[in-house]
C-alpha cells in the first residue's frame, strides 16, 4: 500500500466533472484506489464514492493505492488531481 | 431471475439521449448510463424508491440507491458545480427514504438558465448490473414512467 497527500486547487473542488476523471483515471489501474478527506474514505472507481465526499477548493486529500500498479496508480491520480483546473 | 426496475420523470421536459447533451460526463459513458432530461419545471420528484445515498455540497444532485442496488444521480444542470449552490436547493438528506414522486430537489431554471446549462443528467451510476435499458423518448410529464431496467 501507498499513499500521497495532494492538494485540491481548482475552483469547484471534486464535483462530477472533474470525480469523473478521476473514476476514469483510477480506472485504468489494476490496484484499488481510495481517497480520504476528513475522516470519509471513498473508492476512486465509484463516482457516487467521490462525490460523497464533498470535497472542496484547498483541501487536502490523501490518495491510497494499493495493488500490484499501486506505484504508479498513485501517482497519476495524484498528478490529476493536483492539475485539475475547473 | 428476471428483475425489472422502473424510473418516473422527475419532471416534465423533454427527454434527450445522453450524447446529444454533448457533455463531459457521457464521453465513454463512464459514470455510468442513462438519459437527459431538459426540464420544463423548477422541482425535481424521486424518480424510483429508495434510499438517498449523495446530495452533493453544491446542491445540485442527489443520488438515490434502490433495492436492487441501482443507484441513479440526478445531476440537475450542466456546469452548476460552479453556481454552488446558488439558485438550489434540496429537500432530502443522506439516509432519508424516499419513494417514488417525493420532492428531491429545487432548481431556479431562469437563474441556472443565465449561467449554466439546465439539461439535466440522469445517470445509473452502477451499469454493470443492468442488461437492458428501455427509454421511451416521448414521455414529457412529471410521474410518467419512462425507463425500464432489465436486471
Amino acid at each position: 500500500m501507498i499513499s500521497k497527500e495532494v492538494a485540491v486547487k481548482n475552483p469547484t473542488g471534486l464535483h462530477a466533472r472533474p470525480a469523473t476523471l478521476l473514476v476514469k483515471k483510477a480506472s485504468s489501474f489494476k490496484s484499488d484506489v481510495s481517497v480520504e478527506y476528513n475522516g470519509k474514505k471513498a473508492n476512486v472507481k465509484s463516482l457516487i464514492g467521490v462525490l460523497s465526499l464533498g470535497v472542496t477548493k484547498g483541501a487536502m486529500i490523501t490518495v491510497i493505492a494499493s495493488g500490484e500498479d499501486e506505484d504508479v496508480a498513485c501517482e497519476e491520480v495524484a498528478k490529476l488531481i493536483e492539475t485539475l483546473e475547473e | 431471475m428476471n428483475k425489472k426496475c422502473e424510473l418516473y420523470m422527475p419532471v416534465a421536459g423533454e427527454v434527450i439521449p445522453m450524447d446529444e447533451a454533448n457533455n463531459y460526463l457521457m464521453d465513454d459513458l463512464v459514470g455510468g448510463t442513462g438519459v437527459c432530461i431538459i426540464p420544463e419545471g423548477d422541482i425535481f420528484f424521486a424518480p424510483v424508491s429508495g434510499e438517498v445515498v449523495l446530495v452533493s455540497e453544491n446542491l445540485n444532485s442527489v443520488a438515490i440507491s434502490t433495492k436492487e442496488n441501482l443507484t441513479i444521480l440526478i445531476h440537475a444542470g450542466l456546469d452548476t458545480s460552479k453556481l454552488q449552490g446558488r439558485g438550489f436547493a434540496t429537500y432530502v438528506k443522506v439516509g432519508d427514504k424516499v419513494t417514488v414522486g417525493d420532492k428531491i430537489l429545487y432548481m431556479d431554471r431562469d437563474y441556472v438558465e443565465m449561467r449554466a446549462k439546465i439539461t439535466t443528467p440522469m445517470i445509473i451510476t452502477t451499469p454493470e448490473k443492468i442488461r437492458n435499458l428501455t427509454v421511451n423518448y416521448k414521455a414529457t410529464g412529471a410521474f410518467v414512467k419512462f425507463v425500464e431496467i432489465s436486471l
